[in-house]
């Protein structure tokens, strides 16, 4: 005997399906985007400098700012598990 | 027995306590109207709507908040989304902050191609907040809350 998929409904204070507009969506997820994109470039920047003072011969500098390199990518994984969720929505064409 | 209307004011209501975060600029497009799924109409067809104009078919599409989200955010410039706008932005004012640099220290006939790019981009920016954030702010869109 095969058995379908089930839901287990419980007793909600709302809705199941929120209806909203296409532009307040995209504001609730803007910041989630624009913290992606500056923790992208600061990662860059960072281990462009530690780079550079690496070849100066700074070394407590470059140590510094490749740390700060690889915690401002880590954090881009964060947003990126909001932005690329397959959570389905409904879209009104 | 409530009316329509104050069953569509508490349901807004209650979104508004979950949804207090987002912003409030596109509040007078909500509508909440009952959206009509034609089923089995395919997505371009038109249908007689007020007895003698022909109306398109509104459907809805079920796609991902990843699909969602690329789409409105890529970067690309002539896209017509919120992506494009943000970067045009950037590019007038990276080209704005650069004529007067170009002025000052290079020829004021540079400065004058970067004056030209600085209005480029910013039109650009303009056509793009026109068509992806303008045109289809008050698209319904539903989630699982």
């Amino acid at each position: 005997m095969q058995y379908g998929e089930t839901t287990v409904m419980a007793d909600l204070k709302h809705p199941q399906l929120r209806e909203t507009v296409r532009y307040d969506y995209l504001m609730r997820y803007l910041p989630f985007w624009l913290s992606r994109r500056r923790n992208y470039s600061y990662a860059i920047i960072s281990a462009v400098v530690g780079l550079l003072f690496l070849l100066k011969g700074i070394f407590i500098v470059s140590v510094v700012a490749f740390a700060a390199a690889a915690i401002f990518y880590s954090r881009v994984g964060l947003s990126d598990y909001i932005l690329n969720s397959q959570r389905k929505i409904i879209l009104a064409e | 027995m409530r009316t329509l209307s104050q069953a569509k004011n508490s349901i807004k209501s209650n979104a508004s306590i979950m949804e207090s975060s987002a912003s409030a600029s596109a509040s007078s497009e909500k509508a909440f109207v009952p959206m009509f799924v034609p089923m089995g109409s395919p997505k371009g067809d038109s249908m007689n709507c007020r007895g003698d104009t022909n109306v398109p078919v509104h459907t809805t599409d079920i796609i991902t908040r990843k699909d969602v989200l690329e789409e409105a955010f890529d970067p690309s410039m002539h896209g017509g989304n919120f992506g494009g706008a943000y970067s045009a932005w950037v590019y007038s004012a990276v080209c704005f902050i650069l004529m007067f640099v170009t002025w000052a220290y290079v020829s004021v006939y540079v400065a004058g191609v970067f004056a030209y790019l600085t209005g480029y981009f910013y039109s650009e920016r303009l056509l793009n907040n026109a068509w992806g954030i303008g045109w289809l702010k008050g698209k319904t869109l539903m989630y699982a809350a």
